[in-house]
């Protein structure tokens, strides 16, 4: 199992400062620092040491499960929460998305289907090729609308983020070519998002009466045939429209020989379980035998958004929905308060979220 | 990690890339298994680099759907396209034909084989169809009756003016005027060709095409059908009439409609395409289709029936195929003619009614539903008759019938299948038409089988059906009790009233009441084998089923009465074991021996008691250093005393006293009391002598018994060694 650890979200360390909060923190030293330094010089009045006692009796008091401070700091979140930034969606860079459809058939036949992954993998090693430093992005998306019929609708996008490259759109012209050898690839240009009308529990709904529901794979299965995807996308286990996106981020070749050699370094270090060290040592002798071959990492992200036309349709779809991953070994995390912008992840505008952009 | 960082090898599988765009024009066909997605086709809209032809070869067991599908196909395509459709039609219930109500709707024609009769030497024929015609006829009755001389002969024949009609002709062949020869010799030539066609005008064909004026169909109607169920599968009637059809098709039809389109449906092509001369004519049509704008659609069962030459040009001339339910073995024949990939042929064998296989052009297949309208499942609808039984009987078991049926055509008799449709109406049969509700249709195919004879077929049946229902309802259900039931049947009918006893002996047995004789005979019973009553449902407890509940109350009684004497032992072992605790504690600090040093009178004496081995008797010892110039030593213990006195002017070595005396005990760890009498160097004689009151402990300890103070002791000569 391939996971995330649940429950441990500390998005400051995960994602390091953003550059407010940097900043913030050399005012607040150099303020800190001035202060301190003109205390000694000149010792403050007595007054001074009681407003300070008084700051920290504040800070410190706590009505109910939290300080006044933390009061104030999830009063602010949930206050920037109802808002939906697009800011995270519309990142510097030039992004590129196609529509892509396998031959037909790929999917059933097991050897066509290899070849086909085999063919994807080299295609994200390829891109990750593409610059010196990480950050070109591949996000893929399946939406299913069902109903008689099934409509698939598949787009596959690139996100190369400003500065990466010189030429950027380069790189976009080459990735295309090398995508047109997975199947049939038209350009597309996505339809805008729809803004969120309303909020319920658990779903949010949209202006174009949609209701959605959006989670994010926290699982993944440890041992598939390959067919886990069509499987999950085309059982006939899914009546509500379903709409799957995957974030690829791949890393270039030395570093993701850097993360390979701490990642098994890491777990011969700290792992005691002696079965669990043997499991550890089978995977990184696959990733290394991977990376021998030509393959890279890659960090995934994947999203799942089900859709209804109505609160009960849309619990209704997201319980069978919960099922389904169960049953498939997926983990899915319903990503609490962040419903109101994670369904754009199973969009094409996915593309240029920068990592824990939806946590 | 809070990413989820896997080789990119690993992280293809992901990606949701699964669907295909891929699409045909035309009609809807229905609902694709593989993605779901809507499939369509008209094969006459699609692009010639990828569909070169547009003929189309259905396969499928019975109940398969592909005769639905057919029918479904051509009646969009006529509709929506505004194609026309020829249909031989020789299949169907009641002697009608299956395509009758469809025809109907769409306001076509049926002409009825039999009904009619065509006059080939017509005017309204051009004179090389004519003999073209006439050629398939003879080919048709006596392959071997066409020789270079008899074809002359007839040409000769065709040419003179009598004839007018088929009569006419063979009287024109058999007293032919003199023409490049004389009229001896074309008499002679003629001899072949005038006896074969004296079947058509007093043989056993008389009436299909001797009449005298031919009446030819509408060229311009939406959809004809010629309706052959009125024959018999293996009359040679077939053959003649085909070639009859085709040569109209070919000569007629073709060139005079005016359509975009047009469609030749072969349906249970086999027994057409069996008959060489027929497969000839149909051959040339399919070669000529594209030119002709013809598309032929050949429905039938499987392809083993045509052997291997004939079944692979068919499937090399027919670029779309859809291969409803085969068995297995069928199932990888086809898929290794047609050139299916491997997994879609392990999917024939599963599929349901109304899905095929679809190949269309060298690459692309797929597994598609068919979908029906309302109107179109009524005007489809081929087998009615069974559904009424089947909805009258029980559900699940329609599926098992058709294959039955097609292991019989497989085992070389093709006509079998049908048989129980058109001709149901011997003797035998009767009694299951009667009640057809009644029966289960595999209990009646056994049943049959045995009426007719054919015993160790009916045995093989009923234990597959046996088998079966043992899987699926368990050994003691009704449902095997029916087969054994059957299976006595069968064998009263085979003549083994034994067996049939014994059989009948163990449904009892089984305490089962259903008596097969009397089941039958009385046919108001309600379906007796509907029984299948789901197996035992796992019982629902209704709201409010108090019963439930209480027999839920005991098991909590159980529990806390459980409960309770685990904690009753629980304590009381606590208990004990504080006690036996105690006890060891005891044990443990046990070491036999206890000394002090006391001080009486200013003399140190070191005491000391030792417990003997067996804990019978404690030895109480006192010495006295000799520089401490102890006066009198006494010891009492246990009412014995040992005394030792000193005479202060001895001279020599002084030497320790030393006094021992031996108190027996009860019990080893009894604590023993001791009483020390010692005078010091200044005592005055006389004086009554200090003592000192010693309580030894086994555990070591002495203390003293009259202040209760702890002694304790330095070192001890006393110690044992």
């Amino acid at each position: 199992m391939y996971s995330l650890t649940p429950g441990y979200r500390i998005p400051a360390l995960q994602r390091g400062l953003s550059p407010v909060e940097t900043l913030l923190t050399k005012v607040n030293a150099g303020i800190g620092g001035a202060v301190l330094m003109s205390a000694v010089l000149t010792p403050p009045p007595a007054w001074t040491f009681g407003a300070v006692g008084a700051a920290a009796v504040l800070l410190n008091v706590a009505p109910g499960p939290r300080s006044i401070a933390r009061w104030a700091a999830v009063g602010y979140r949930r206050l920037l929460e109802r808002t939906a930034p697009t800011a995270p969606f519309t990142r510097p860079g030039a992004t590129a998305t196609w529509g892509l459809y396998p031959q037909h058939g790929t999917m059933q036949d097991p050897q066509r289907r290899a070849a086909f992954h085999a063919a994807f993998s080299q295609a994200l090693a390829f891109t990750a090729g593409q610059a010196r430093a990480a950050g070109i992005q591949v996000h893929v998306t399946h939406h299913a609308i069902t109903g008689d019929h099934t409509a698939h609708t598949q787009t596959i996008s690139v996100h190369v983020p400003k500065g990466l490259v010189g030429q950027p759109a380069r790189i976009l012209g080459t990735l295309e070519a090398e995508f047109a050898r997975l199947g049939v690839l038209t350009p597309v240009d996505p339809a805008p998002v729809p803004a969120v009308a309303e909020r319920g529990p658990g779903w949010v709904s949209l202006e174009d009466g949609r209701y959605a529901a959006t989670a994010r794979v926290t699982a993944w299965p440890d041992e598939t045939d390959g067919d886990l995807m069509p499987k999950l996308l085309l059982g006939d286990g899914n009546a509500a429209d379903t709409s799957f996106a995957v974030l690829y981020r791949p890393l270039p070749a030395a570093q993701s020989r850097r993360s390979a050699k701490w990642q098994s370094a890491a777990a011969e270090a700290f792992t005691t379980d002696r079965v669990k060290q043997a499991a550890h040592e089978i995977a990184s002798g696959t990733t290394q035998g991977a990376l021998v071959q030509g393959a890279t990492l890659v960090d995934i992200d994947a999203y799942l958004t089900v859709w209804g036309d109505s609160p009960d349709a849309v619990t209704d779809a997201r319980w069978h929905a919960s099922l389904t991953a169960d049953r498939y070994r997926l983990r899915l995390d319903w990503l609490t308060g962040q419903q109101h912008r994670a369904h754009v992840m199973t969009t094409p505008h996915g593309a240029s979220t920068r990592k824990g952009a939806i946590l | 990690m809070t990413v989820i960082r896997l080789a990119s090898t690993h992280a293809a599988i992901t990606a949701p890339l699964v669907a295909s765009s891929t699409m045909f024009p035309g009609v809807r066909i229905g609902r694709s298994l593989l993605d779901g997605r809507a499939f369509h086709l008209s094969p006459v809209l699609t692009d010639t680099a990828i569909l070169p032809s547009t003929n189309s070869l259905a396969l499928g067991g019975l109940g398969s759907g592909k005769s639905s599908t057919a029918k479904a196909r051509i009646r969009r395509e006529i509709l929506h396209h505004a194609h026309q459709a020829v249909v031989i039609d020789s299949f169907g219930e009641d002697n009608a034909g299956e395509w009758g109500p469809l025809v109907r709707s769409l306001g076509g024609r049926i002409v009825k084989a039999g009904a009619f009769t065509l006059n080939p030497c017509s005017e309204l024929l051009p004179p090389e169809v004519r003999e073209q015609l006439i050629r398939s006829l003879i080919l048709a009755v006596e392959p071997a009756a066409l020789t270079p001389q008899s074809t002359h002969a007839l040409q000769h024949a065709l040419n003179h003016p009598k004839t007018a009609s088929l009569n006419g002709l063979v009287d024109a062949l058999v007293r032919p005027d003199d023409g490049r020869w004389p009229a001896a010799r074309l008499t002679e030539w003629g001899e072949g060709a005038a006896i074969a066609l004296s079947r058509y005008t007093e043989g056993s064909l008389r009436g299909l095409f001797d009449g005298h004026d031919a009446v030819l169909p509408d060229t311009d109607l939406p959809i004809l059908s010629f309706d052959f169920t009125g024959l018999d599968r293996n009359s040679p009637a077939i053959p003649s009439l085909m070639a009859a059809v085709a040569c109209w098709a070919e000569h007629v039809w073709l060139p005079q409609s005016t359509a975009v389109h047009r469609h030749l449906v072969l349906e249970e092509a086999w027994q057409i395409l069996l008959s060489p001369a027929t497969a000839e004519l149909i051959q040339r049509l399919l070669k000529n289709s594209r030119k002709a704008a013809l598309s032929l659609d050949v429905l039938m069962h499987t392809l083993s029936d045509l052997g291997d030459g004939r079944a692979q040009d068919l499937a090399r001339l027919c670029e779309i195929a859809h291969v409803g339910r085969l068995g297995p073995e069928e199932a990888a024949a086809v898929g290794a003619l047609l050139g299916l990939p491997q997994w879609a042929v392990d999917t024939i064998p599963a599929l349901g009614p109304g899905q095929a296989v679809w190949k269309v052009g060298p690459n692309y297949v797929d597994v598609v539903q068919t979908l029906l309208s309302e109107d179109e499942t009524t005007l489809t609808d081929t087998s009615a008759r069974r559904r009424k039984a089947q909805q009258a009987g029980q559900d699940g078991e329609g599926p098992t019938e058709p294959d039955a049926a097609a292991d019989d055509d497989q085992g070389g008799d093709p006509p079998a299948p049908v048989e129980r449709d058109t001709d149901g109406n011997d003797g035998d049969d009767e009694d299951w038409e009667t009640s057809p509700t009644v029966i289960d249709a595999r209990h009646r195919s056994v049943l049959q089988a045995a009426a007719e004879g054919r015993f160790s077929e009916a045995a093989d049946l009923a234990a597959i059906g046996e088998r079966d229902d043992i899987n699926a309802y368990g050994i003691a259900s009704d449902q095997a009790a029916l087969w054994l039931v059957t299976r006595a049947q069968v064998a009263e009918l085979a003549g083994d009233r034994e067996q049939a006893t014994r059989l009948r002996a163990t449904v009892t047995s089984m305490g089962k009441e259903i008596e097969w004789y009397e089941q039958t005979t009385a046919s108001t019973a309600p379906a007796w084998h509907q029984a299948p009553e789901p197996e035992p449902d796992p019982p629902v407890p209704a709201p409010g089923d108090t019963s439930g509940r209480r027999r839920r109350t005991w098991p909590y009684v159980a529990i806390i009465a459980v409960l309770a004497l685990a904690t009753a032992g629980v304590w009381h072992t606590a208990g004990q074991d504080q006690r036996t605790q105690a006890q060891q504690q005891k044990a443990a600090a046990y070491k036999g021996f206890a000394a002090a040093d006391v001080q009486i009178d200013g003399v140190t004496t070191e005491t000391s008691a030792k417990w003997s081995k067996d804990g019978r008797s404690v030895i109480i010892s006192a010495w006295v250093a000799p520089e401490e110039g102890a006066g009198l030593v006494r010891v009492d213990a246990g009412g014995q005393v040992a005394k030792e006195e000193t005479d202060p002017d001895a001279s020599g070595i002084p030497m320790p006293i030393i006094l021992e005396v031996s108190v027996p005990v009860d019990d080893r760890q009894q604590a023993v009391e001791a009483r020390f009498t010692v005078t010091g160097p200044d005592a005055k004689p006389g004086s009554q002598a200090p003592h000192r009151t010693v309580r030894f402990h086994p555990d070591g300890t002495a203390v003293d018994a009259q202040s209760g103070d702890r002694l304790t002791y330095k070192k001890s000569r006393l110690l044992p060694e």
